[in-house]
């Protein structure tokens, strides 16, 4: 059956009507895709963004009643042939020293909010535990990490292991 | 590690196993040695590009920046160096341009954990390393974190060196990654076999 030079016009211009629609909903439809991409772009940087993790812990720390503390296992090493000299290192000038070097990078203020303690300390084995206050782990970490000398004597602090109670964190010294 | 190879490389290499280090970069190293689990790889620390031009392609080639000017020739430096390292004076003297250079340069940027702490007691301003965190943070620039150290007891370990880096302003990941898998990816380039 031929058609009619009208009736293939029409044709034409259906088909063509279609694929306009088609290009202009697929287009649509990328530039929405675009969108989300973009969208999901933004929440994921949000959702990692140093602010928003601070607010979170904030948050955190308001609504928890409880004081949480971790108790970290720690090893003191003398330089060299010094090690003699290790005996007279005791509980009470670790902690100090400890505090003096939070002290000094993070001030007194926040040394007096991290609940810094050397709860434990055994000077012959030279392995301790420190305790502090979560939210202040990173900073405990990097404070261990200035301290040069202890006594005068060339030292440096490992830490072997992070717990969250006493009890475990002396068992995990009591392994090593 | 930036050691400078003036002990004994047992020792090193006990307090390295103690740390968690698997590889620790010597200078005046002739070749690779393992000891304890810890492989030593040579490393040449220069501020003369003649000089790295000399040393050996499996050898850690990092270059010394003391001023700004010795980034000029950054075109050459490129294929020459591996990683850039900032001398002290550097480090005190980073500023914006200085920072936008060493990022143009595409190279990772060694920062001493050592200098960092000796600038804090210094009480001095750390206003070049915020710019080098910034920039590392939208990822322009890669950083290597390392501790600086000239003698084993000066190590640091890497849990130390993350939450210092934490500290100074970078995120989690990015820190992590200037501990593990940036150094890894340079060592990688140099044909050492890491996973």
């Amino acid at each position: 059956m031929a058609l009619s030079s009208a009736q293939l016009t029409a044709l034409v211009c259906l088909s063509l009507a279609v694929a306009l629609v088609a290009v202009v909903i697929s287009t649509y439809l990328i530039v929405q895709q675009l969108n989300v991409m973009r969208r999901l772009k933004i929440i994921s940087a949000a959702l990692s963004s140093k602010a928003l993790k601070r607010f979170i812990k904030s948050i955190e720390e308001r609504s928890s009643k409880k004081i949480r503390r971790r108790y970290l296992v720690f090893e003191v090493l003398l330089h060299g042939e010094e090690v003699s000299s290790a005996n007279t290192i005791d509980r009470v000038r670790l902690e100090d020293k400890i505090k003096d070097a939070f002290k000094e990078l993070f001030g007194s203020l926040e040394l007096s909010r991290s609940g810094i303690s050397v709860v434990y300390f055994d000077h012959k084995e030279m392995k301790g535990v420190l305790r502090f206050k979560v939210s202040h782990r990173a900073k405990v970490l990097a404070a261990l990490g200035y301290i040069k000398e202890i006594n005068g004597t060339d030292a440096m602090i490992v830490p072997l292991g992070i717990s969250g109670t006493l009890k475990k964190a002396l068992a995990k010294l009591k392994k090593l | 590690m930036r050691y400078r190879g003036t002990e004994r490389l047992e020792e090193v290499a006990r307090i390295a196993e103690k740390l968690g280090y698997r590889i620790v970069g010597v200078e005046g190293l002739d070749k690779v040695q393992v000891l304890n689990g810890v492989t030593f790889i040579p490393r040449r620390t220069s501020s003369d590009i003649n000089e790295l031009v000399k040393t050996k392609r499996n050898v850690l080639r990092t270059y010394l920046i003391r001023s700004p000017e010795d980034l000029k020739s950054y075109p050459r430096l490129r294929k020459v160096a591996v990683i850039v390292s900032l001398s002290r004076a550097a480090f005190h003297a980073l500023t914006p341009k200085y920072v936008e250079r060493l990022a143009v340069l595409d190279l990772p940027v060694e920062v001493a954990i050592r200098d960092v702490y000796e600038a804090v007691k210094e009480r001095r301003y750390l206003r070049g390393l915020d710019y080098l965190v910034s920039l590392a943070r939208s990822g322009r620039l890669e950083l290597i974190a390392c501790s600086g150290a000239s003698k084993y007891i000066e190590l640091l370990h890497p849990k130390i060196i993350i939450s210092t880096l934490i500290e100074l302003g970078l995120d989690e990941v990015i820190a992590l990654k200037a501990v593990t898998s940036a150094p890894a990816k340079v060592l990688r380039g140099l044909g050492y076999g890491i996973k």
